[in-house]
């Protein structure tokens, strides 16, 4: 939960510089539409906090300073709310994107399964046949059926 | 009474009821009363309960100040109290962005170690997959061996001299291989055949087909213990590097499927002992072999003529032992009589050609 942010008027010992200080951080031109709105509110209330103290006034004066920095912080809270938006569609879509990608490989796991096992299925049947008998010199069968040799392949022989 | 007495009457009561009707409530305490009721707000209420707060003691104050005719006070502080009430609904937004990112960045972690965990299966899957489809590539390629049924006379002589030379290179293989892994069990039953053919190669047909078989086996075990460290580092090339130093030293080395071999001749002088020039040879090589712990030696005394003697069997050891003076970690001795000579024994100068000493350094490694 977020923490406490005291009242306006009772904020730091001088809420004028404080708004002055958010609304200038709050110039940067990549936040500066989305901030629009409050931080107009928050200079309309800093020119009538002027006002009032040059008329004196210094009791409102105080009171519409409060009120600046209220909507700078609005502002400075709007900003930090769209970052964090921002930053949570990104998480967003990097876990679709993940979530896709899983799915994608788990089908690419049950395909390389499935060749695994025709490759095992192809094996166990090319055994027998190459343990079929060969020629021998003489033209009789071969005792053995391990006593093969490789024959280079012919990727081999080009390379 | 006068008709100008009627008239200030009037005014004065016109001006009484003007001055004790109820101020009327601004436009903006209603604006601040419908944005509290908002669904927004309420919702900011759970949310963003301090900041909810401090817009209410805004709201109050600006009820507090209104009630005591403070116009402007209420005015101004019912704007804080709407602003307030807004950073309420605006940071309730915050917080579900930051808790959502908070559960997204857990999902974030678990899915990239499923992915992670896919990707290892798929690989080994692959890998398995791979190995079966070169297994029955190699299957549909492979050729039966001819079976080699008894000839004439001459023919089994020359057979029964191949035999005899791949046993030798058959033991010598196998003796590689026990050498990288001392404790290789299908080794053992291998050299025991290979002793079985030996005994056999009295009377015709020479066991050749047999042979062949003893040396392929051998061979195979041969490159099954170097399999864990060409794996390790496929791209080592530990040999060849051994090559290029033992080549630096012109001590002519070449390469076998042993691995890096280096010739020696006439070591012993006339009462069988090294001779100065030969322990210069060997501990040059046990040197080398101490540098490289990871190449076993093995030593084989090759004769001229005949069968292997004790009296080479005494050289071979002889040999061995000054390879271990020199530092040698692990060292082999053999002998292999006449079975493998360089040139054809009735060619002139054979003799001198084929006797000799080979030190092999075996390489650990295919690669």
């Amino acid at each position: 939960m977020l923490g406490f942010q005291p009242a306006a008027h009772a904020a730091g010992p001088d809420p004028a510089a404080e708004a002055q200080s958010l609304l200038s951080k709050l110039e940067a031109p990549e936040t500066r539409s989305l901030v629009q709105a409050p931080v107009a509110k928050a200079k309309a209330a800093q020119e009538r906090a002027k006002s009032a103290r040059g008329a004196g006034d210094l009791q409102h004066a105080t009171e519409l300073d409060a009120l600046a920095l209220t909507w700078a912080k609005v502002a400075d809270d709007l900003r930090k709310t769209a970052e964090s938006e921002k930053k949570l569609a990104d998480v967003q879509k990097a876990v679709a994107d993940l979530e896709q990608k899983a799915v994608r490989t788990q089908a690419l796991i049950e395909q390389t399964i499935a060749r695994r096992g025709r490759a095992e299925q192809n094996l166990k049947n090319a055994a027998p046949a190459s343990a079929t008998p060969g020629k021998s010199e003489a033209g009789k069968p071969s005792k053995d059926p391990a006593a093969t040799q490789v024959k280079p392949s012919t990727k081999a022989v080009k390379k | 009474m006068s008709r100008r007495a009627a008239l200030s009457l009037c005014a004065a009561l016109s001006l009484g009821v003007v001055a004790c009707a109820p101020t009327p409530r601004p436009e903006i305490m209603r604006e601040v009363d419908a944005a509290r009721a908002s669904a927004a707000v309420q919702a900011a209420a759970k949310n963003a309960p301090q900041a909810y707060a401090d817009a209410e003691l805004r709201r109050t104050q600006a009820e507090a100040a209104f009630a005591e005719n403070k116009q402007v006070s209420a005015q101004i502080l019912s704007e804080q109290a709407l602003a307030a009430y807004t950073r309420a609904t605006v940071q309730a937004r915050l917080a579900r962005a930051q808790a959502a990112l908070a559960d997204e960045q857990a999902r974030l972690t678990k899915a990239t170690a499923v992915q992670a965990d896919l990707d290892a299966q798929q690989q080994r899957f692959l890998l398995e997959a791979e190995a079966l489809e070169t297994r029955l590539k190699v299957s549909q390629d492979a050729e039966p061996l001819p079976v080699n049924t008894p000839a004439s006379a001459e023919r089994e002589q020359a057979r029964l001299a191949a035999v005899k030379a791949l046993l030798s290179q058959a033991k010598l293989l196998c003796m590689s291989a026990r050498l990288l892994e001392p404790n290789r069990e299908s080794v053992g039953p291998l050299l025991g055949k290979i002793e079985d053919l030996s005994g056999k190669l009295r009377a015709p047909p020479a066991p050749i087909d047999d042979a062949v078989a003893a040396r392929s086996g051998c061979l195979k075990e041969l490159t099954l213990a170097r399999r864990p460290t060409t794996q390790k580092n496929p791209a080592a090339g530990v040999a060849d590097a051994l090559l290029s130093e033992l080549s630096a030293s012109s001590l002519l080395p070449f390469r076998d499927d042993r691995g890096v071999v280096v010739t020696l001749r006439a070591l012993f002088n006339a009462k069988d002992q090294l001779n100065s020039e030969a322990s210069t040879q060997l501990d040059t090589l046990g040197k080398v072999a101490k540098a490289h712990p990871e190449f076993p030696l093995l030593a084989v005394v090759h004769v001229a003529r005949g069968n292997a003697s004790t009296r080479d069997a005494s050289q071979a050891a002889a040999i061995a032992d000054a390879l271990r003076k020199s530092g040698a970690p692990h060292v082999a001795a053999e002998t292999a009589g006449s079975a493998l000579p360089i040139l054809d024994p009735s060619r002139p100068g054979a003799n001198e050609r084929n006797a000799r000493i080979e030190v092999v350094f075996i390489s650990p490694s295919s690669s």
